[in-house]
């Protein structure tokens, strides 16, 4: 294994007991650090491709490898991969701070050191403030930030996002985007990015792959080359507004 | 006035408005139709029998109460175990539950002599009468609340290499409170009902007696006035419990509830 | 169980009726339907009232009569009072409370002079008496009058009181157990079940109010006297007729009642007899009611605080008017 292909599928294909095919022989490879978009249709198997990934489900023919150990291995090793839910998924009778926390709970005993690094999760996200608010208290963006807090508290080596901001009004996906996007640039983890607005994969990737509906499978692949630091002023770009348009050309292909 | 307070008195405002047109409708028909006092009462008859028999019906609620109260408190902690169980795997769960149905569609009438039979003329029998009555909601809203998982939160725990305890303690239990808080309401009136039935069958021994008794003997020597004295007291005891266990419910449930 | 065995007794009762109906002779004028309720499923203590229907003497009378089971509870009294039922058969002490209630109910006969009501002890205990009734588990309805009797005049020193089960099954398997009954019945259920029972009666005791008593609404009296009195008329030759030859009757009774065997009615007659024919019915005739029993049972209930103080008049409480010949 090199930092080459840090993710590894080979092949993969899913069918459910129903003979439904979710998955085709789908093939992709992830260097170490990079930020992956995958778009498509809904309903073409973008979310069961990051379960597979995450060892949710198992694949019923192909290979999947993340840092050069079998999946199933690599949950084992529970440190490397954390995923962002399309919906927050808070637990609704803990706090800001112990939802949270929980992953490392789960992990084994909370250890009085790693409080430091809850509460400095928790202020990467922009909610010191609320540490010892409800869940119900808070307002969609803010769940949101939560959650993507309780993926990052663990350090993942691998973030597996699915479509996690598809439910917010345009305004707060857009600043949670940059926000994201500032995480990623300081912290260089692999993100696995699934969305169906293209917009969105062409701000935050570097790669955006396109996926047909069912049987899912890779049909084109989108290299974006935006340098970073990137701010909210790219989205004004002729650029941007061409790179956006090929996906979507691309997207518009697989659903006719 | 203190906002809470006032809430609070809005909040009473209309049961209290239902009542009284109530009680004006209840004795302007018995006048109007001339009902027989032995057959209806009016409302102040029913009022004077209740400060008569102030101490028997005092006595009565209490010992009612209480084993309707030891009933719900069995009825929970029998409910919750039995839930657990049914929780853990479906095929116990597909296996039992329709024995469960049987607290729900068993006639306590025929049942309760059994029980009187087996566990002799006490306060226990009619708190077992009393904890079968309210069992079944409890057994479903907590099996419900223990298996009815959102999908995500489990893969959540299973991404984090969760345990089955912990997935029981951290995810399971706090999930089933609301229903078990829900299911806990619709059990606490049940409660009453039962702790009246067993006593009709159990007695709660000489010189002690609570309102079911009170309610049969008015009946049998027909005091109609201090019969319905009873019944509202036995309803006023359902009332209280249910206000106590969704006042209970509400302060847990305040933290998480969404919306 | 004893709903569910009321309904078919009532079901039974229905189609016994119908049957009836044909068989019976028909009178040149169409008979006058009436209905008599029960304050118990049909036993002994109501053999008269069927024997009046069997014979047909109910019909010789121009009436046609339904007769209504009752069960536990059954507020007898009540639907008499309000015409819902002509005629009701209760015990004195439930006239009293009715009248009590303002239910104005009226006693015409009372076929049964000597209560019948008891309690059923095992011989060879130390039971010997009311006042021995000590260490034991009773089972007593104490909504009942007879039992505020009990516990009134007698210690009942650590008797645990239990509600009436309505069978002997308990009876039978516990020496320190005793419990209400009629003298009539729960005895030979009790020797049949293979126990020795012994009975202590509240009429030696003191508590003694007519039974099985035919009541009607005040205001039937006024308006349909003449058929009160035809009816209070069949009711007595009825009454005579069972104490006389009861077969008919009782296999009639233990077919809306199974659990009454006719063995066990059979019993209950022979017990009667004494029951139903006193030194007093001998003067005036069967069912024949004085004010001084009536006066005894008023005080005795005012005694117990049952009913206020002068608030029943005996003289309210019966008629003996329909009972001269």
């Amino acid at each position: 294994m090199s930092d080459e292909n840090y993710l590894q599928m080979d092949g993969v294909s899913l069918r459910f007991p129903t003979g439904v095919v979710a998955l085709d022989g789908v093939d992709l490879t992830v260097p170490r650090g990079e930020f992956l978009g995958i778009v498509g249709p809904s309903g073409c198997g973008k979310s069961t491709l990051l379960r597979v990934v995450a060892g949710l489900i198992a694949p019923t023919a192909g290979r999947v490898a993340v840092a050069g150990a079998e999946v199933g291995a690599a949950r084992r090793a529970r440190r490397a991969v954390a995923f962002v839910f399309q919906s927050a998924t808070l637990l609704p009778w803990r706090t800001v701070v112990r939802n949270v926390q929980l992953p490392l709970e789960l992990r084994g005993r909370l250890a009085p050191e790693q409080r430091a690094h809850i509460d400095e999760t928790i202020d990467l996200v922009g909610l010191s403030y609320f540490r010892n608010s409800y869940p119900h208290q808070l307002s969609g963006g803010m769940q949101m930030r939560v959650s993507l807090a309780r993926a990052l508290v663990t350090r993942p080596e691998l973030l597996l996002l699915d479509e996690p901001f598809g439910a917010l009004d345009d305004i707060t996906r857009q600043r949670l985007n940059e926000e994201l996007l500032a995480l990623w640039e300081r912290d260089r983890f692999t993100a696995l990015f699934v969305t169906h607005n293209v917009a969105e994969a062409a701000f935050l990737t570097g790669r955006t792959v396109v996926m047909s509906p069912r049987p899912g499978r890779i049909v084109s692949e989108h290299v974006i080359p935006f340098a970073h630091p990137r701010g909210p002023e790219l989205r004004a770009s002729a650029e941007f507004a061409h790179l956006s348009g090929e996906i979507a050309a691309s997207l518009r292909r697989v659903v006719a | 006035m203190n906002p809470r307070l006032r809430s609070f008195a809005l909040a009473m405002l209309p049961p209290l408005a239902t009542f009284i047109l109530f009680v004006v409708l209840w004795d302007a028909s018995v006048v109007y139709f001339e009902v027989e006092p032995f057959q209806v009462p009016r409302p102040m008859a029913v009022v004077r029998a209740a400060m008569e028999r102030k101490e028997q019906i005092g006595s009565g609620l209490f010992l009612t109460g209480s084993a309707a109260a030891m009933g719900f408190a069995t009825s929970l902690v029998v409910g919750v175990l039995v839930a657990f169980l049914f929780s853990q795997s479906r095929v116990i769960q597909r296996s039992l539950y329709p024995y469960a149905i049987f607290f729900q569609t068993v006639p306590i009438i025929a049942v309760a002599p059994l029980i009187i039979n087996w566990f002799g003329h006490d306060t226990r029998s009619i708190v077992i009468v009393s904890a079968i009555v309210s069992l079944f909601p409890i057994i479903t809203n907590t099996t419900t609340g223990l298996t009815e998982l959102d999908r995500n939160a489990v893969e959540l725990f299973e991404l984090n290499g969760a345990t089955r305890i912990q997935k029981l303690f951290k995810l399971q239990l706090p999930n089933s409170v609301p229903y078990l808080i829900a299911g806990a309401r619709t059990s606490s009136g049940l409660s009453v009902i039962g702790a009246i039935i067993g006593e009709f069958f159990a007695g709660f021994g000489q010189e002690k007696y609570g309102l079911g008794f009170l309610i049969f003997q008015t009946s049998s020597q027909l005091k109609i006035d201090a019969m319905f004295a009873c019944i509202v007291a036995s309803t006023l005891l359902g009332l209280l419990i249910f206000g106590a266990v969704s006042l209970v419910g509400s302060a847990v449930l305040l933290r998480w509830r969404s919306n | 169980m004893n709903r569910l065995f009321a309904l078919l007794c009532l079901a039974a009762l229905l189609i016994g009726c119908d049957k009836k109906q044909a068989a019976a002779p028909r009178p040149s004028v169409p008979a006058e339907k009436v209905s008599l309720a029960l304050n118990w499923f049909p036993e002994a203590e109501h053999g008269g009232y069927y024997a009046a229907l069997v014979h047909g003497i109910y019909a010789e009378e121009g009436l046609d009569v339904t007769i209504i089971p009752g069960g536990p509870d059954v507020p007898v009294a009540p639907r008499v009072a309000t015409g819902q039922v002509e005629f009701g058969v209760a015990n004195a002490d439930q006239v009293v409370f009715a009248r009590a209630a303002r239910a104005n109910v009226v006693a015409l006969m009372a076929p049964l002079q000597t209560s019948p009501r008891c309690i059923m002890v095992h011989d060879g205990t130390s039971y010997k008496s009311f006042a021995d009734l000590n260490d034991m588990t009773l089972a007593l309805g104490m909504q009942d009058a007879f039992a505020q009797f009990l516990k009134k005049n007698y210690p009942l020193r650590n008797v645990k009181i239990v509600p009436y089960p309505g069978s002997v099954a308990t009876f039978l398997n516990d020496k320190s157990f005793g419990q209400q009954a009629y003298n009539i019945s729960e005895p030979f259920l009790a020797a049949k079940g293979g126990a020795k029972p012994r009975v202590l009666m509240l009429s030696d005791a003191g508590w003694n109010p007519y039974t099985s008593v035919l009541l009607t609404a005040d205001s039937l009296l006024g308006e349909r006297r003449d058929m009160a009195r035809r009816f209070v008329r069949a009711s007595v030759r009825g009454w005579d007729k069972y104490m006389k030859e009861p077969t008919e009757t009782n296999a009639r009774i233990n077919q809306l009642n199974g659990e009454m065997g006719v063995d066990i009615l059979k019993f209950g007659v022979d017990e009667m007899q004494a029951m139903v024919y006193t030194p007093e019915t001998r003067d005036k005739g069967t069912g024949a009611m004085t004010p001084e029993r009536w006066t005894t049972l008023i005080r005795q209930m005012e005694a117990l605080e049952l009913v206020q103080p002068f608030l029943v008049k005996p003289e309210e409480c019966f008629t003996s008017a329909l009972l001269v010949p």
